[in-house]
């Protein structure tokens, strides 16, 4: 293994869970100070799996240097880290709960079943048939050798919440548990109140539940690209927050930016529950040395990781309807069935993508990597940019290698957005900092997803839920349906 | 009771005689009366860790490794902290022929260790739940709301607000004394008071100065002291050996000078560049390190990673460390009155372990061996700092063994425990 895939081998145990705080010594005046934020002063810990090395300054033993990190393909990895998924049943929890658990963590998680319901509700369904969790499970451990333990829990029942913490003791923990789309938060009174109770009052809770039980766990939190909008100026979006030299300037005089949060323009009600999630979790590391790295996702792609790959009890859901599925997936779902690829007024909306793989890549890396005490930062979680046009026209292209006439068709845009804006995004941190490197790529995972599709028993599912993938719900609350502009194949 | 050895850390041995004398505190006048006081040298260094280790075994740093309160792991460049898993020799409850003990608040016990008795640790112990031996003694301690130390971080806001909270600590400290002694037929009781040390830190400069608000608080700290003593005087009988100790001398501070500074500007210390340093950033090319208070560490081949002075060269270096640290001035004053070699020092199976030399600071200076480089002179609102003379020896009557011309902390049991401890240090 190259030095280059141990982002974390310089980490020291001050960003290690598994390390107890234990006070500020100045021993100086011999004195000692059981506060975190002790001003002066010797950091001491204790290391609850080695405690025969006693008391040590936390600085001075690396991961590298410690028996109990062990290094895998993403790193430096805790052996049997203790990591807790909530919304485990969901599009990127689960396959992520396969992935940990086949690296050697020990994996728990929570669901709701939630997305479950609401996507019935809809009267769309995953495309790709999805077992109960309890069979998920069993299969896990029947082709993967792996145990998952999973409980059906909602993270707004806090005193179930914060009992189950108490019990495993998380060495980190993932955020996945919130009502992820746009379009549902739009709909209705109802369905937005629910989006924000759900997200923001979930991540909340889950914060005092860190805070009382596990405060020594990672936070991965999930938010979004969309968090940070589309700004017409075309200033760049920074990951989460700005660099140390960003200036700004103002009737000739200069303020220092650096470090401040950068400003977010959230694009729908659920991307605001977003951004107060990242607020919630910014604060809670300011007030109460918890440490969280806040995801700003792109959208999501594809439905391959090798552990989904090792039987078809394993699959992982993938929606293609018009509030449940993503752009790229339900592109490609369209282009099966013979349906134009419906682009949203102009097409040129640019945003970041990632494949499910490389996404569940990043997270691994993070949760490998802890921050340290009191450490909130951002990575933006982006491998590509395009412009929907750009994606149409790619899948297009993708399509006719499975001998598929594809049509793309631009729509009235039932959302409230810029179609035209610059849009540059930093996406430096997971590559620099944590040996991120991509391993899947625009046109392999979606030749992938062809494949996958066509079979006859998955074409029938996307049939069934043909009606649920244009787009009725319109951010301005008006009613009716949205006029088909224009429509093209595009050429070769 | 056969024994009762009282602890005052940090008290000088000259200023016990003077507040004795001047009425501050007038329990100790009568006590002093009835024994021998002597001027007592510290550890070397004078750090209190390695102090009261001596005093409660009856050897030094070479005999029960603790030489301060940081220690780098063998091997490694892992900086331990120095705890009763580390102090290797046993403290005199521990000797199978100790009858029951009540040990409470003597330095580096942390975590408690099992003993025919009861412990309650003293500094440095991070978690009263682990101070406490046997554990069903704790929720009591808990219940008077027992400090094993006063929370420093408390300086900050205000000298008054922290000597409130030094005399909350004693306060329950001696609560806790009085409701455990009663509780069995002790052999050996061992109380320390830890308030002094660190009221000597913070507010020597009041003490020093009448003219300070914070002078009579100072005073009547040790009033408060005394108070605490004779309540203690009053209940032991008269066939109890009583001996009261100190580990260390005080003086005023006025500056807290990093040896590591001093080093790496001296071109002995090479560390890489890191916001945090750490003992791991030493360059291979570093010939010396220091660590608290006034350590230092040949980078010697074979006892660190990255070591690479070899015994050859050792002799030179030592040499030039100290001819260096001997001239060195920082703000024009001098840094050091003398530079020890660890070698000689030490007797005993840890030895090896050993600094090889001890600077001795000038004074008015404080050494420190922080790694972070930036501050030569570092900011601190410690006033007041150890020194390696004139720590306290008190025994009650005539019955002891015979107190030593040049009197150490190691020599304390010897005097008291002739018997046991003086053979013990023949053999050594
Ligand atoms: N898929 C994407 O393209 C994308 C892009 C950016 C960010 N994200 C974020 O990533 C995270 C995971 O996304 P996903 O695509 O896997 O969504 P998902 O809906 O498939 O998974 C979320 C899971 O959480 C569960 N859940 C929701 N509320 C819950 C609650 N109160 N208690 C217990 N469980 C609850 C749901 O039942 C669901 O199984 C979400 O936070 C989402 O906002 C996703």
């Amino acid at each position: 293994m190259t030095q280059s895939t141990c982002h974390n081998a310089g980490q020291t145990c001050w960003s290690c869970p598994a390390v107890e705080f234990k006070g500020h010594v100045d021993f100086r005046a011999c004195g000692q100070a059981a506060f975190r934020k002790a001003a002066e002063g010797q950091l001491v810990v204790e290391c609850r799996r080695r405690p025969e090395i006693g008391y040590f300054d936390p600085l001075s033993i690396t991961f590298e240097s410690c028996s109990e990190w062990k290094q895998t393909e993403n790193g430096y990895l805790l052996d049997g880290m203790r990591v807790l998924i909530l919304g485990m049943d969901g599009y990127l929890g689960w396959p992520l709960a396969l992935k940990l658990a086949k690296l050697g963590c020990r994996v728990y998680g929570i669901d709701n079943l939630l997305r479950r319901r609401l996507v019935a509700e809809r009267g769309a369904q995953s495309v790709t048939e999805i077992r109960s969790m309890a069979e998920r499970v069993a299969a896990a451990k029947e082709h993967l050798g792996v145990d998952i333990e999973f409980r059906e829990m909602d993270l707004l029942d806090r005193e179930s919440l914060f009992a189950y913490i108490r019990e495993i003791q998380p060495e980190s923990i993932v955020q996945f548990a919130e009502i992820p789309s746009a379009p549902y938060s739009m709909a209705d009174v109802e369905r937005a109140v629910n989006t924000i109770q759900n997200n923001v009052v979930g991540t909340l809770g889950l914060l005092f539940g860190v805070r009382d039980h596990a405060p020594d766990a990672s936070i991965i939190k999930l938010g979004t690209m969309g968090e940070y909008g589309s700004p017409l100026t075309g200033r760049p979006l920074f990951e989460g927050l700005f660099p140390g030299d960003a200036v700004l300037q103002y009737q000739g005089q200069e303020w220092s930016l650096g470090g401040e949060l950068t400003p977010r323009d959230p694009v729908s009600f659920y991307h605001v529950s977003k951004v107060q999630g990242t607020f919630s979790v910014y604060e809670a590391c300011k007030y109460w040395w918890l440490r969280s790295y806040d995801v700003m996702q792109g959208v999501i792609y594809g439905n391959y990781s090798e552990e989904l790959q090792a039987h078809a009890d394993l699959s992982t859901r993938f929606d293609i309807d018009e509030w449940w599925g993503t752009v790229v997936n339900r592109f490609v779902a369209q282009a099966v069935i013979g349906m134009p690829l419906t682009i949203y007024g102009s097409g040129n909306q640019m945003r970041g993508y990632i494949t499910l793989r490389d996404a569940m890549q990043c997270i691994t890396r993070l949760i490998a990597a802890p921050p340290e005490p009191g450490q909130y930062d951002v990575v933006n979680q982006v491998t590509d940019v395009f412009s929907v046009l750009q994606i149409a026209q790619m899948v297009a292209t993708i399509g006719r290698e499975f001998d598929l006439d594809v049509e793309v068709q631009r729509i009235e845009n039932p959302r409230v957005e810029s179609e035209e804006h610059p849009y540059e995004v930093i996406h430096e941190k997971l590559g620099e900092r944590f040996g991120f490197a991509s391993e899947s790529g625009f046109a392999d995972e979606v030749r992938h997803l062809f494949r996958v599709l066509l079979q006859p028993e998955h074409k029938a599912r996307i049939l069934a839920q043909k009606d649920t993938l244009f787009p009725k719900t319109k951010w301005s609350g008006e009613h009716g349906t949205l006029e088909v502009l224009e429509t093209w194949k595009p050429s070769a | 009771m056969d024994l009762f050895l009282l602890g005052i850390d940090g008290l000088p041995r000259w200023m016990w005689q003077k507040f004795a004398a001047s009425g501050v505190m007038p329990h100790s006048a009568q006590l002093l009366r009835s024994g021998t006081l002597v001027p007592m040298k510290s550890a070397l260094p004078e750090v209190s860790s390695a102090a009261w280790a001596s005093i409660v075994t009856g050897q030094n740093s070479g005999g029960h490794n603790v030489f301060g309160f940081t220690d780098l792991m063998d091997g490694s460049y892992s900086l331990g902290f120095t705890s009763s898993r580390t102090f290797r020799a046993r403290p005199f409850w521990a000797e199978p022929e100790s009858g029951p003990s009540l040990i409470m608040n003597v330095p580096q016990t942390y975590p408690a260790q099992p003993l025919n008795g009861m412990l309650v640790s003293g500094f440095v112990a991070l978690d009263l739940k682990r101070a406490v031996y046997p554990a069903e003694q704790l929720p009591w301690l808990e219940s008077i709301r027992y400090s094993v130390d006063a929370d420093m971080s408390l300086v900050e806001k205000g000298k008054a607000r922290f000597v409130e909270e030094l005399r909350r600590v004693m306060t329950t400290r001696c609560e806790a004394l009085h409701h455990h002694w009663g509780r069995e037929a002790w052999q050996n009781v061992m109380f320390v008071f830890t308030g002094t040390d660190r009221l000597n830190h913070y507010l020597w400069e009041d003490y020093e100065d009448p003219t300070s608000p914070f002078h009579q608080t100072f005073l009547d700290y040790y009033h408060e002291v005394d108070r605490q003593l004779g309540r203690i005087l009053e209940r032991l009988d008269d066939r109890t050996q009583l001996a009261a100790v100190s580990d260390h001398g005080f003086a005023r501070q006025r500056r807290s000078v990093n040896l590591n500074c001093l080093l790496a500007e001296g071109g002995f210390l090479k560390l890489k560049d890191s916001p945090r340093p750490a003992f791991s950033d030493m360059l291979s090319e570093s010939s010396a390190f220091a660590m608290d208070p006034g350590r230092i560490y040949l980078h010697r081949q074979g006892r660190y990673p990255g070591g690479s002075v070899t015994p050859d060269a050792a002799e030179a270096l030592m040499q030039a460390i100290t001819t260096y640290l001997l001239s060195v001035k920082v703000e024009g004053e001098p840094v050091a009155t003398e530079v020890i070699r660890g070698a000689g020092v030490y007797s005993g199976p840890y030895s090896h372990r050993a600094p090889d030399l001890i600077v001795m600071p000038a004074p008015d200076v404080a050494l420190s061996g922080r790694l972070n480089l930036s501050a030569l002179v570092e900011p601190t609102l410690i006033n007041g700092r150890h020194t390696y003379e004139e720590s306290t020896f008190f025994v009650r009557g005539t019955e002891h063994g015979v107190i030593p011309e040049d009197m150490h902390v190691e020599h304390v049991l010897q005097v008291l425990r002739p018997q046991q401890y003086g053979c013990l240090r023949r053999a050594a």
